[in-house]
C-alpha cells in the first residue's frame, strides 16, 4: 500500500522516536537522545519531499493539502473565505450562465433537420417600406411558389389560431399549417400521422394534431384518443396524431412583425384558406421554405420573385420575396441584449478574478516567512508551488460547483419565466465548456499571482529571503490587479447607468396615452352575427353598460389599442392631390370618449360626438395637423378617406396628440382616427378607466359581457401597465441585469480594496508605529496609506470611464433616447465609483491605523 | 570508522535486509548496520525515499502493524518480483565485484 503524506510523517516519526528511546538506553538524556537521533535521521521536510517524490505525486496529497490549508484559512478567516467563495460563485455562474445562453442561442444550430436551408419568407414592398421594412406573405403567393418554385424543396404557410376546446375551459392555440410543413420542421407524430400532401384546402376535412402537453393534460396520454374525434369551436374535428414532445415552434413576433405567436401551441391544424383564390394583397401569413440542397438564397429568391412579378402586376403593387435564414430570424432581437449580458458578465468576472487574484498575493506574501523557512529545509519548488496553489484552487472549485448549481437554478427559472426577448430558451443547456474557461479566469489569475512572486524567491538565498519586506514582482502585480478591477468595474457601472438613463426615460416619456388605472378587454361578437349593424349595435350596448357600472370611470372602444399595431394603413392627404400620393399612417376607428379613457391629450378641436352620426368626421395626431397641415389650422379642412374602393372627404373636427401604435421606442406614426359607426368588425377593444377593487370590476364586467351574448376569457384581459410592461420587456431585462452585475462588480472591487489595504497597513504597522511616535498625526499617516493605496485606482477609473463612454456611443442607436448630451453619465458614474472606493480605503485605513504607537512597535 | 555507502547500493541491502523477515523502517536500518557490522552509515532519512521507491516498483510490499513497543509501524516484506529482483542484483554485484577485481589484479594477491 503506498503511504500518503500524512503515513510518511508518522513512519518517520516513529524512526526518529525508536530511535531516541535507543540512544536513551545507551545513556543519553531524553533531551540529548531526541537532539542526536534528529540529527543523524536529516531533515525530515526533504526527506518527506524525496518519500513523496520517489512515490510518484499524488492527487490525493494535494486534496489533502488543500483541504488541511483551506479548513486552517477558514478557521482563521471565515469572513473572508465566504465573500472568496460568493464572489467567485457571482463571477463563474453569471459567466456561465450568460455564455450558455449565448451559445444556446445565437451560435447552436436550429433543432430542425438541414437547418441552414429553412428561410422565412417576407415580402418587401417599397411603398410601405416607410412603415414596415418587411410584410408577412399572402396566401396566394406561397401557392404560386408551391407549383412553380424549382429551386423550393418545400414551403408552407403558418397562421395563428385560437379555438374553443370543447369541455376544456381555457382556449387553445393552433397553428394552421400546409402539409409540407411537417418536412420543414423534420417531425413526425410520436403517435398516429401527420397530414397529407391532399389534406388542406377549403375542402380538406378537419383534422388535428395534438401537442405533447395538450395530450398529455387533456387526454392522460391515451393512445387510443387517435381516430377520435373533438369539438373545436362547435366543430367536430378528428385527431389524426401527437406531435413529438420537443418540438420548438415559433412564438412572439419570431417570425416577423405582424406576424404574433401565442406561447404554446397546443394543436396543429391543415390550413383551411383557399390560397388561390386569395387576395395577393392580403399580407397575413408567415412562409418557411426549405431550399432544394446546393440552390443558393439569391437563385432561389430571384426565381421567387419572377413567380412573384404577374402577381404584383395584377395587384398594381410593387412587392418583392425576402429569404431571411430561419436561424437569424428568430435570433435576431436577442443578439445585441445577449452580447451586452455578454460583455457585462465577462467583466464582473474580470472584476472577481482581479479582486482573488489580489486577495491570494497577500496571502501568499503574508506567509512569506513560513515559504523562506519551508525552502530552507530543504521543500523543492514543486512542493512549494503545490502548497501554494492549493488553497486558491480549492476556492475556486468550490466556487465553481456553487456557480454550476446556481446557474442551473438560474436557467430553469429563466425558462420557466420565457422573457420574450431571448429565444429558444426550451433549447439551451448550461455549456461545461463555458463554465471551465469562466473557472480558469479566477483560477489562472489567482495562480499567476502564487507562482510569479514564489518563482522569484525561491531564486534568493534562503538566508536573505527571510528579511524580505514583500516579495520580488509584489507590488507591480498587486497594482495591475487593483487597476484591472478598478477599470472593469467603472466601465461596467458606466454601460448599465447609461442603461438605466435610457430605460427610464423611457417609462417616464409621455407616448400618447396614460397607463394608471387603465383595463383593456378583447370582445368578438359571435361568429353567427354577420351583420356589421348588428355588430355595431351590440358593442355600443355593451359600451353603454359598461359605462353605467360602479367604479368605471371612462370607457371606450376601439379597433386597435396603442402599441398593438396597424389594421389599417394608408396614405393621409389633402383632397387635391393623387390619391396614394401622401405619406402612409395609421388610421383607426374610435368610439367617443376614447381620447379621454386613453389619456391621449385634446390639443384642438374637439371629440367625437352622437351629433355627428351620418357625417364623414376625422380626428387628426399632431403630426398629421404639422406635417399635412403646415402652417395652417387644420380644424374644419378636409382629408381623404378611402372606403371599399371609392375616395371620400372627411372633415377634420380636432387635433389630438400623437401616440404610439406599435413600437413603444419608435416615434409615434401619422395617424388618423374615424369614429367607430363607421365600420365596425366582430372584434373590438374595450379601455375601461376605473377606481377601487379591479378584480370585482372585471368579475361585473365579465358578467356584464356574458349576458350581452359575448364572450371575454381571462387571456384577453390586460392592464394597459402590462402592455407598456410587455413593451418594455426586453430592455428592462437588459437593464435589471447590467445594472446588478455592476452593483456586485463595484461592490466586488470595495470589498477588494480594503482587504488589500488593510492588508497593506498590517504589514507597515512597524513603519506607521515609528511614524506616529516622532510626531506624525493620525491625518497625516492616513494620507500617506491611502495615497499608496488609491494610486493605481486613478487610471483605473479614467480607463474605465473612456471603456463606458466607446460603449455607449457604440450602443447609442439601439438606446432610447440616448445621445452625447448625455456624456456626463459615465463620468458622474465613476466619480460615485471613486467616491465608494476612497471611504472604503479611508474605513480601512482608519480602522487599522487606530492603534498605539508603543503597540505598534511591538507587533514585529 | 563508519564508512558512507556506494551509491546505487542502497536498494540492494535493503531488499536483502527485508528479505530476511517483516520489519519496519528502523528495524532494516538496524539490520543494514547489523549486516555492516557497522562499518556503513547511511544518512537515516534516506531510508524513506528508498523503501517507497521499491514499494512503488512492486518488489517490497508493506502493512501497518504493532512494534515490539506496542507502537503503531509499518512493516516492510519481499514480495515474490522482489526476491526475484534480489537474487538478480546479488549476482550482477557479485559478477561486477568479480569483474573489478579481475580489472584492478586483486585476485591473485
Amino acid at each position: 500500500m503506498i503511504p500518503s503524506s500524512q503515513e510518511m510523517e508518522e513512519e518517520l516519526r516513529f524512526h526518529i522516536e525508536s530511535r531516541a528511546a535507543d540512544l536513551e538506553k545507551r545513556g543519553r538524556t531524553p533531551q540529548q537522545a531526541l537532539r542526536e537521533a534528529r540529527l543523524e535521521f536529516g531533515s525530515v521536510p526533504r526527506y518527506l519531499e524525496e518519500g513523496r517524490v520517489a512515490r510518484g505525486w499524488r492527487w490525493r496529497d494535494l486534496a489533502a493539502g488543500s483541504f488541511a490549508a483551506a479548513s486552517r484559512f477558514f478557521h482563521r478567516s471565515p469572513a473572508f473565505a465566504c465573500v472568496s467563495i460568493l464572489t467567485l460563485t457571482l463571477g463563474i455562474g453569471v459567466a456561465t450562465l450568460i455564455a450558455s445562453l449565448a451559445h444556446g442561442i445565437l451560435l447552436a444550430p436550429l433543432r430542425y433537420p438541414d437547418a441552414d436551408r429553412l428561410y422565412n419568407v417576407r415580402i418587401a414592398s417599397p411603398p410601405f417600406a416607410s412603415i414596415h421594412a418587411d410584410l408577412p406573405v399572402s396566401a396566394n403567393h406561397v401557392e404560386a411558389w408551391r407549383q412553380q418554385c424549382t429551386l423550393c424543396e418545400a414551403i408552407t404557410l403558418i397562421d395563428g389560431a385560437v379555438y374553443s376546446l370543447a369541455g376544456h375551459s381555457a382556449r387553445v392555440n393552433a397553428l394552421e399549417v400546409t402539409p409540407d410543413f411537417f418536412h420543414i420542421v423534420g417531425a413526425d407524430a410520436q403517435a398516429g400521422r401527420t397530414l397529407q400532401p391532399n389534406e388542406y384546402g377549403p375542402a380538406a376535412p378537419r383534422l388535428a394534431l395534438l401537442s405533447d402537453q395538450l395530450w398529455r393534460s387533456r387526454f392522460q396520454a391515451d393512445p387510443r384518443i387517435i381516430g377520435a374525434t373533438i369539438h373545436l369551436d362547435n366543430e367536430p374535428t378528428k385527431i389524426a396524431g401527437v406531435l413529438p414532445p420537443t418540438l420548438p415552434l415559433p412564438h412572439g413576433e419570431q417570425l416577423g412583425e405582424m406576424m404574433h405567436f401565442p406561447p404554446s401551441i397546443d394543436l396543429i391544424l391543415p390550413s383551411r384558406v383557399d390560397a388561390e383564390a386569395e387576395d395577393p394583397t392580403h399580407f397575413r401569413w408567415s412562409a418557411l421554405v426549405k431550399l432544394r440542397p446546393g440552390a443558393s438564397v439569391a437563385a432561389a429568391q430571384s426565381q421567387m420573385d419572377a413567380i412573384l412579378a404577374p402577381l404584383a402586376r395584377s395587384a398594381e403593387l410593387e412587392m418583392h420575396p425576402k429569404l431571411i435564414p430561419l436561424h437569424s430570424q428568430i435570433t435576431s432581437d436577442a443578439h445585441l441584449p445577449l452580447r451586452l449580458l455578454l460583455a457585462a458578465a465577462a467583466l464582473l468576472l474580470l472584476v472577481v478574478s482581479a479582486n482573488f487574484g489580489n486577495l491570494q498575493l497577500a496571502r501568499i506574501a503574508d506567509r512569506r516567512k513560513d515559504v523562506a523557512i519551508h525552502s530552507a529545509l530543504g521543500a523543492t519548488r514543486a512542493g512549494l508551488l503545490i502548497h501554494g496553489l492549493s488553497e486558491p484552487l480549492l476556492l475556486v472549485s468550490i466556487g465553481a460547483c456553487a456557480a454550476w448549481l446556481s446557474a442551473i437554478a438560474a436557467l430553469r427559472l429563466l425558462t420557466r419565466l420565457g422573457p420574450a426577448f431571448l429565444p429558444r430558451l426550451p433549447e439551451v443547456s448550461l455549456n461545461p465548456g463555458a463554465w471551465v474557461l469562466a473557472a480558469s479566469l479566477p483560477a489562472v489569475t489567482a495562480a499567476l499571482c502564487v507562482l510569479i512572486p514564489l518563482r522569484a524567491f525561491s531564486r534568493i538565498e534562503p538566508g536573505h529571503s527571510l528579511h524580505l519586506v514583500s516579495l520580488p514582482g509584489e507590488r507591480r502585480l498587486r497594482q495591475s490587479l487593483l487597476f484591472t478591477a478598478a477599470s472593469a468595474s467603472v466601465a461596467l457601472a458606466g454601460v448599465a447607468a447609461i442603461l438605466l438613463l435610457s430605460y427610464t426615460r423611457l417609462r417616464t416619456t409621455d407616448h400618447g396615452f396614460a397607463t394608471a388605472q387603465l383595463s383593456t378587454l378583447h370582445i368578438t361578437t359571435p361568429a353567427r352575427v354577420t351583420d356589421p349593424a348588428a355588430r355595431r349595435q351590440q358593442h355600443a350596448t355593451l359600451l353603454n353598460k359598461l359605462r353605467s357600472l360602479p367604479g368605471v370611470h371612462a370607457a371606450a372602444s376601439a379597433n386597435r389599442l396603442p402599441l398593438q399595431g396597424e389594421t389599417w394603413v394608408n396614405p393621409i392627404q389633402r383632397p387635391a392631390a393623387r390619391y396614394t400620393d401622401g405619406p402612409l399612417g395609421t388610421w383607426r376607428f374610435v368610439s367617443n370618449g376614447y381620447f379621454a379613457a386613453a389619456g391621449t391629450a385634446l390639443r384642438a378641436g374637439r371629440d367625437f360626438s352622437i351629433a355627428d352620426q351620418g357625417q364623414r368626421v376625422a380626428i387628426v395626431s399632431e403630426r398629421v395637423a404639422n406635417e399635412i397641415f403646415p402652417g395652417e389650422d387644420p380644424l374644419g379642412r378636409l382629408i381623404v378617406q378611402e372606403e371599399r374602393g371609392s375616395v371620400l372627404h372627411a372633415r377634420i373636427v380636432g387635433v389630438v396628440a400623437d401616440a404610439k401604435a406599435r413600437h413603444i421606442e419608435s416615434r409615434a406614426p401619422l395617424m388618423v382616427y374615424l369614429p367607430d359607426w363607421q365600420a365596425q368588425g366582430p372584434d373590438a377593444f374595450y379601455l375601461i378607466r376605473s377606481f377601487g377593487d379591479t378584480a370585482e370590476l372585471l368579475a361585473r364586467i365579465q358578467q356584464e359581457v356574458a349576458a350581452n351574448g359575448m364572450e371575454l376569457p381571462v387571456e384577453r384581459i390586460a392592464s394597459m401597465q402590462r402592455m407598456v410592461d410587455n413593451a418594455t420587456a426586453s430592455r428592462r431585462w437588459q437593464t435589471i441585469w447590467t445594472a446588478a452585475f455592476a452593483l456586485a462588480a463595484v461592490l466586488t472591487a470595495c470589498l477588494g480594496l480594503a482587504g488589500v489595504v488593510a492588508f497593506q497597513v498590517s504589514r507597515r504597522v512597524t513603519e506607521i508605529g515609528i511614524r506616529m511616535a516622532l510626531g506624525a498625526t493620525r491625518f497625516h499617516t492616513a494620507r500617506l496609506l491611502l495615497r499608496d493605496s488609491l494610486l493605481p485606482i486613478w487610471p483605473g477609473l479614467l480607463v474605465g470611464t473612456a471603456f463606458a463612454m466607446s460603449a455607449a456611443l457604440v450602443l447609442q442607436p439601439s438606446l432610447y433616447s440616448v445621445g452625447l448630451r448625455d456624456a456626463w453619465v459615465p463620468l458622474a458614474t465613476a466619480a460615485l465609483v471613486a467616491l465608494a472606493a476612497t471611504s472604503t480605503a479611508a474605513t480601512a485605513v482608519f480602522r487599522a491605523i487606530n492603534i498605539e504607537p508603543a503597540h505598534a512597535l511591538r507587533a514585529e | 570508522m563508519s564508512q558512507a555507502i556506494m551509491p546505487g547500493t542502497l536498494d540492494l541491502l535493503i531488499l536483502k535486509a527485508v528479505s530476511l523477515g517483516q520489519q519496519h523502517g528502523y528495524g532494516v536500518l538496524l539490520r543494514i548496520e547489523q549486516l555492516s557490522n557497522g562499518a556503513w552509515a547511511i544518512e537515516q532519512g534516506a531510508l524513506y525515499p528508498a523503501l517507497y521507491r521499491l514499494e512503488t516498483k512492486g518488489w517490497i510490499k508493506s502493512e501497518w502493524g504493532t512494534s515490539d513497543n506496542n507502537r503503531r509501524a509499518k512493516f516492510y516484506e519481499l514480495t515474490a518480483a522482489g526476491r526475484k529482483q534480489l537474487r538478480l542484483e546479488s549476482e550482477n554485484w557479485r559478477r561486477t565485484v568479480a569483474l573489478m577485481d579481475l580489472a584492478l589484479g586483486t585476485e591473485s594477491a
